[in-house]
């Protein structure tokens, strides 16, 4: 569906921390296996509740081990922007909501604008204001995003020319 | 080429949807039912306003109009409903001749006939909702009805103020109303009040309100041509704000859908030049006092903060002159 949630900025599935979520009756833990270290440092963390780990390397196997899931289920995925990203988008195919989903970032998040001049996306740094579309339009970066064209709004403005008032 | 230019004014002022009724304006829930529930309506202006409309589509088809593929059996249930009341309030400008499926629209302003199968668009130029909205002036976005919320799935928007068609496509009712200041005299929070308000809007009984906004020499101001008017709103001085600046009316109405439970809101934009305000005593009047005391928030979210202060100027001097004369003749 057009309206799915996507992974960006400010999705409210990024943490910080991992931690478990509670009202879930077993935990569903994805990463690289590079990063196992957090992924068993977050299983010590569920007491009373399962907590599986699957190692991510490609998109076909962690899909059949997300649809292989039963409801109740709640899934925490670790590891840089892109791979997560896909991972992410895997969940929701399969069904996964935001409310299921806990995402740690390691490294770099990416942010993304949408320029209102050519239409469309470029990735720009985390705390820019302004940026240059690849399209030469200058952007000003707005606070609102769109799921549907996957960037935060690019405003397209002139840029005043030194010493021109 | 993409062109603005400002050859459209209301011309019958019985017609133009004046917004304010007293001296001092805030936001509030003014939705109420709406009494004539055909939207069709036409007006001095009608063929210019269409034909500007039609070019606008032409010339900007991305920006100007959006739908998603599954939203087609809405566009008929649109097509039929539009035509159907052209029909019934304009028999003499209007004809739909229904041969099972085969169907006939006429267009007598504009002197058009199309001949097309109902349910297959490929028997149109455009999509249903595209080709059906491109006879009538007004702007339509169809908001469909999930999770307690609207979603904007098709529109077809001209006479944008600091909205895109484009930007806004998929979003959520609360989505496209984050960037609005939207608190009452109250303090409420008018954006979730109006949606609830719209979830109980029933088929057969629309409602409507009207919205107004200020545009400095543009017919419309959308994303898309920021860096071309933004600039440009700086040019208002208090000499010219009478002829560059004109109140905008947005008269709303909100339909519910019988047979997709969508939302269709009908945007019948109107502009009035600040000089012909003097036309009717009263709205000038009115229009001089709601303008002298428009909070700065509300400046800013409506897009006339960098002007207002000219056009408040103008008005000042044209009714001190008023009152000279008054004096004078006294």
């Amino acid at each position: 569906m057009y309206n799915s949630p996507v992974l960006f900025f400010e999705s409210t599935t990024l943490v910080e921390i991992l931690s478990p979520k509670t009202h879930f009756v077993r935990a569903a833990i994805i990463c690289p296996e590079s990063y196992k270290e957090y992924a068993l440092e977050l299983q010590r963390k569920f007491h009373d509740t399962a907590a599986d780990i699957h190692y991510y390397s490609e998109p076909t196997q962690t899909r059949e081990f997300i649809a292989s899931q039963k409801m109740g289920v709640c899934f925490y995925v670790i590891g840089e922007w892109q791979p997560t990203a896909t991972i992410f988008t895997i969940a929701v195919e399969e069904g996964v909501s935001e409310a299921e989903l806990q995402v740690k970032i390691i490294g770099d998040k990416e942010k993304f604008v949408y320029c209102m001049k050519c239409f469309k996306d470029s990735q720009i740094p985390v705390d820019a204001k302004k940026v240059q579309c690849p399209c030469g339009a200058h952007l000003e970066v707005g606070p609102f995003y769109s799921i549907v064209r996957k960037g935060y709004i690019g405003y397209p403005f002139i840029p005043l020319t030194e010493g021109v008032i | 080429m993409f062109t603005q230019n400002l050859e459209f004014k209301t011309t019958d002022l019985d017609t133009f949807p004046f917004p304010f009724r007293t001296g001092n304006y805030r936001y509030s829930n003014d939705l109420r039912k709406l009494e004539n529930v055909n939207l069709v309506t036409i007006t001095p202006e009608y063929e210019l306003q269409v034909r500007t409309k039609r070019r606008l589509l032409d010339e900007q088809p991305e920006v100007r109009y959006q739908s998603f593929p599954h939203t087609m059996e809405m566009q008929w249930e649109f097509l039929e409903m539009v035509f159907s009341m052209a029909v019934e309030k304009y028999p003499e400008h209007f004809e739909l001749v229904k041969n099972g499926d085969e169907w006939t629209f006429k267009n007598n302003i504009l002197k058009e006939s199309d001949t097309f199968t109902f349910g297959d668009a490929s028997t149109l130029p455009y999509e249903p909702y595209n080709f059906a909205g491109r006879h009538f002036h007004q702007d339509f976005v169809l908001m469909v009805n999930r999770d307690d919320n609207f979603y904007l799935e098709v529109g077809q928007v001209s006479y944008a103020a600091l909205f895109s068609a484009h930007w806004n496509t998929g979003m959520s009712f609360d989505e496209i109303h984050g960037p609005v200041p939207f608190v009452s005299k109250n303090g409420d929070n008018l954006v979730d009040r109006i949606r609830k308000f719209l979830l109980g809007i029933n088929p057969g009984e629309p409602w409507t309100r009207i919205n107004w906004n200020l545009m400095a020499n543009r017919w419309d101001v959308n994303y898309e041509t920021m860096d071309v008017w933004e600039p440009e709103r700086s040019l208002i001085t208090a000499e010219n704000a009478g002829k560059l600046v004109r109140l905008r009316v947005e008269e709303q109405k909100f339909y519910r859908m019988s047979r997709s439970n969508a939302i269709l809101f009908v945007l019948n934009t109107q502009f009035l030049p600040l000089e012909d305000l003097k036309l009717r005593q009263e709205w000038f009047d009115l229009t001089y006092s709601v303008l002298s005391d428009i909070p700065e928030p509300m400046a800013e979210y409506k897009g006339i903060a960098p002007y207002l202060a000219q056009s408040v100027a103008f008005l000042r001097r044209e009714d001190e002159q008023l009152k000279k004369q008054q004096q004078e003749e006294a």
